[in-house]
């Protein structure tokens, strides 16, 4: 008998400060989490969709290939104000900003939990976590079940293929899985967005001994997605082609719980994206391969001081390269380096009253030195509800394709020229925010009250010619976020997100309706004890027009999701489940483009696991 | 005269106690040192000791002894298939130990008059206590227990309905236990975790912590590395608590051929240990630890 491990406190910690989900009632922000029982009640069959789950979250598709995940608007189809973060190291592109979703390294069967933070949060999260921040934390290797496969088909010829297999040799100080994905999709009806695509993702875990875990993320993707210009009518120097885009990401994360006061990590990562698109048109070769590399590695340090005191301290340098000849009017790589210093204090002034006061101080190659404070007070009438007043200012860095931007065109000539001095665009936010528990933990509402005054934001619409970019557009929005989550027991959930935002007057036009005024998800899900389960989900969006020159305003989006499926357990550790899932397009909802109209959805998933 | 002297409690008499210890255990090394001080200095106890690697049972049968207290799990098994006719405290295991070398305890004081075991585990009203304490809503208890802890469910399933409460139990094998978890993580409120290191051991726990926390199902734990891994709380007995239960236990024997009415003798003294950032990301607010062991000796005290 092993009487040993009744005295020995050193047992490894496995619920460490990293992997729990952040208390709502005392994070300085208001948090959506989507955890595993909200991804798979959402019965979202890719992980951008997930976001429809979240207040003031837009999800579109810039052709039926290439999703886009924005925060309160402002954005093109490259939402450069959000970022987004894969246990602990960011997968922000270089080449335009944002994130490229359609080659993110996670698998949505490889999700634990999603914590997307509403606000501005530099301080936490590093540069460009601008408008909000998706901080996903992916399944730890010792959980997965030993053998899962998973088929989908839809109506529309979308064929998705799912693979995933774990071990965990004896002593289980070793885990591992790998996950291959692979999926085909015509798109849109109207539109050249035919794609296919091969992932693979994988994890290991390593426990040295009590104080030190190691994990190795590896994710690998080959894609080759049909694009062209998506107006009606055709132009001759965009026709349909295929993209052939590829993506390798790496990462190493070692913790050291020196005492159960005390935690240091490093995060080292390296995220390379190419994308090649090389063509002719009359004669003319037109290049518009991307690449880019980034090399990141951030030392963090979290010291327990007292019940009553928790001081986060770190430092981060970051390496990026960047290769668009067309952007850029050159075949040269262009580097970029960043140097971070972030730290965040949190303390208990009362028993009731805390302060979390933190700031990033970041120089870029770029644009110079920024920061980024934050203050924040949190009052508790209760353990259970908590009222904040939150002010932050956070930026976001012009990427190379901005600051040193040259579109030269065959036979038309320059047709935008850089700025030279592009600066970062600028945020100061202010809010007041609510989150109260409920009904014996079973119901959390949050709410909150925001103003955001925009500074600096670039403009890419102007009329002139040639275009120059500049920091020309300034813009303040106000408004308000609701969220319930109600869970009565094992078998219901109910998920309701409203937000509504508004812009000053006097803002440009454009800004104005990048913005969508109301945004609204409600989703019911319940599991029949006999294995059957079913869902419902409402989205709503008012109209919209996200910013660039392409895309073009939209309509209310409207879709009513319905899902039915059961579980069959085939023995102690087989299961398999078979689910039917309808998405009703309630108003021909376009996506970004005239052309990109929603049509209604049938998908069919087998999924089989033995443990 | 001579009645009299045989119905005066034995106290009165030095006692002569070996203890039976593995040298290469620290735990069990400290133990004994912590038992000496509280015999030492006393002229009441003739202690004396004796290490695994020169345990011959034969000869301690032939010893006058009064008591003899066995810290080694290893050696149980060869003290009670020896049938030794001294009164024996069988100390640092646990309940399914216990009944995996006497498999009718705790009902067959007649049979193993001789033999007591001071287990390391929580006395099942504690812990359903504790768990009321944790939070008035949890109702379902979730247990997984192997064959050779299957009888502490019964015990705890009676207690339970006593307290309104439901033990939604399992049973398993250490190898299944990873598939047994996800199901009780999702049909239970709260995990009680049975003293069983075949279950919970330093190799499971990840797995079981980490799929009860997706399913937001706190653990009660019992032990202090257990808890500090990610259980949520537990009552835990320390060595030192032990070691001056057990001596206040034989400073007060009054018949030293029976002395205690059960084979089985849970921990009386213990502490709370929370882990408050656990519970804080549960959305769950524990009363301090101190308050929880107050009521929780309140509750004893009135039972």
């Amino acid at each position: 008998m092993r009487s040993c491990f009744f005295f020995d406190t050193d047992i490894p910690v496995v619920l460490s400060a990293t992997r729990l989900a952040q208390p709502q009632t005392e994070a300085p922000a208001s948090i959506t989490v989507i955890d595993r029982a909200l991804i798979e009640a959402s019965g979202a069959t890719e992980v951008a969709e997930l976001f429809r789950l979240v207040p003031g979250m837009q999800v579109g598709n810039a052709r039926g290939n290439f999703p886009v995940v924005a925060y309160q608007g402002l954005t093109s189809e490259f939402s450069q104000g959000v970022q987004v973060i894969i246990d602990g190291s960011s997968v922000y592109s270089p080449i335009f900003g944002g994130v490229i979703w359609s080659t993110l390294p996670v698998l949505l069967e490889d999700i634990e939990r999603i914590e997307v933070v509403r606000g501005p949060n530099n301080t936490s999260f590093g540069a460009n976590a601008f408008q909000g921040v998706i901080n996903i934390t992916t399944i730890h290797a010792s959980q997965t079940p030993r053998l899962t496969t998973k088929f989908q088909l839809d109506n529309n010829q979308a064929e998705r293929a799912f693979f995933r297999f774990a071990n965990s040799p004896s002593n289980n100080r070793l885990n591992y899985r790998i996950s291959i994905a692979s999926e085909k999709n015509e798109g849109y009806k109207k539109l050249a967005d035919d794609f296919s695509k091969l992932e693979l993702t994988s994890r290991i875990d390593f426990r040295f001994d009590t104080h030190n875990t190691l994990q190795f993320n590896f994710s690998a993707l080959d894609s080759i997605r049909q694009t062209r210009n998506p107006l009606a009518t055709p132009i001759p120097l965009d026709p349909k082609r295929d993209r052939n885009e590829s993506m390798q990401f790496a990462q190493i994360i070692w913790e050291h719980q020196k005492s159960d006061a005390e935690q240091f990590s490093v995060h080292l990562s390296f995220h390379h994206f190419d994308g090649k698109d090389k063509y002719n048109v009359a004669s003319n070769e037109i290049d518009l391969t991307t690449e880019s590399t980034t090399w990141n590695i951030d030392i963090e340090h979290i010291l327990t001081f007292s019940p009553s005191q928790r001081l986060m301290l770190g430092a981060g340098a970051v390496h990026e390269s960047v290769y668009a000849p067309f952007r850029i009017n050159s075949t040269h790589t262009h580097i970029n380096n960043r140097l971070r210093l972030f730290g965040n204090l949190e303390s208990y002034l009362t028993d009731k009253l805390i302060l979390n006061i933190g700031g990033l101080i970041e120089h870029d190659q770029l644009s110079g030195v920024n920061t980024s404070p934050r203050i924040t007070f949190s009052y508790l009438t209760s353990p259970e509800h908590a009222y904040r007043l939150t002010a932050t200012k956070a930026y976001r860095t012009p990427v190379s394709t901005e600051e040193e931007r040259e579109i030269v065109i065959p036979s038309i000539g320059i047709v935008q020229t850089p700025a030279g001095n592009l600066k970062p665009e600028t945020v100061a936010s202010i809010e007041v925010g609510y989150h109260g528990v409920y009904l014996l933990n079973k119901l959390n509402t949050d709410l909150k009250l925001f103003q955001n005054r925009y500074e600096k934001l670039i403009n890419n619409n102007l009329s002139s010619s040639p275009k120059v970019l500049d920091n020309q557009y300034s813009a303040r929005t106000y408004g308000t976020e609701l969220e319930l989550n109600y869970r009565p027991d094992r078998n219901n959930l109910v998920h309701i997100g409203y937000a509504y935002t508004t812009v000053d007057h006097t803002a440009d036009d454009r800004i104005k309706k990048s913005i969508p005024r109301h945004n609204l998800n409600l989703l019911f899900s319940h599991q029949y004890n006999n294995g059957w389960h079913n869902g419902i989900e409402y989205y709503y969006m008012s109209e919209m027009q996200y910013l660039g020159g392409q895309n073009d305003p939209q309509s209310p989006f409207q879709r009513l999701d319905i899902s039915v499926g059961k579980l069959f357990k085939l023995s102690n550790n087989q299961t398999i489940d078979i689910s039917l899932e309808t998405q009703l397009a309630l108003n021909k909802n376009i996506d970004l483009h005239q052309q990109a109209t929603a049509d209604n959805l049938i998908y069919l998933g087998v999924e089989y696991r033995v443990d | 005269m001579l009645a009299a002297l045989f119905i005066m409690p034995i106290t009165l008499f030095a006692q002569n106690i070996t203890v039976i210890y593995d040298k290469n255990s620290q735990y069990q090394t400290n133990f004994l040192e912590l038992i000496s001080k509280h015999f030492l200095p006393s002229e009441k106890v003739n202690l004396s000791t004796l290490t695994t690697d020169s345990l011959d049972v034969e000869k301690l049968k032939n010893k006058l002894l009064d008591i003899i207290i066995n810290l080694n799990n290893a050696t149980t098994q060869q003290l009670i298939e020896s049938k030794i006719n001294t009164t024996t405290f069988h100390a640092l295991t646990t309940l399914s130990r216990a009944r995996g070398f006497v498999s009718c305890l705790p009902n067959c004081i007649e049979k193993q008059s001789k033999q007591y075991f001071f287990v390391l585990d929580q006395p099942p009203a504690r812990q359903l206590n504790l768990i009321r304490l944790v939070s008035p809503s949890f109702k379902n208890i979730g247990v997984i227990v192997t064959n050779q802890s299957k009888n502490q469910l019964t015990e705890l399933k009676k207690l339970a309905t006593y307290k309104k409460l439901t033990i939604n139990g399992h049973i398993t094998r250490s190898k299944t236990v990873r598939y047994q978890i996800d199901d009780l993580s999702k049909y239970s409120d709260v995990i009680l975790a049975i003293a069983d290191t075949d279950l919970y051991n330093a190799a499971t726990l990840p797995q079981i912590l980490l799929t009860s926390y997706r399913y937001k199902t706190p653990i009660i734990g019992f032990s202090k590395g257990f808890i500090r891994a990610g259980a949520i709380v537990g009552a835990v007995s320390s060595i030192e608590q032990l070691a001056q239960h057990l001596a206040e236990a034989i400073s007060s024997i009054s018949n030293i051929n029976q002395p205690f009415g059960t084979s089985i003798i849970y921990p009386k003294y213990f502490r709370v240990i929370s882990n408050r950032n656990v519970a804080k990301s549960l959305n769950m607010h524990l009363p301090n630890d101190h308050e929880l062991q107050n009521q929780l000796m309140n509750y004893e005290s009135t039972q």
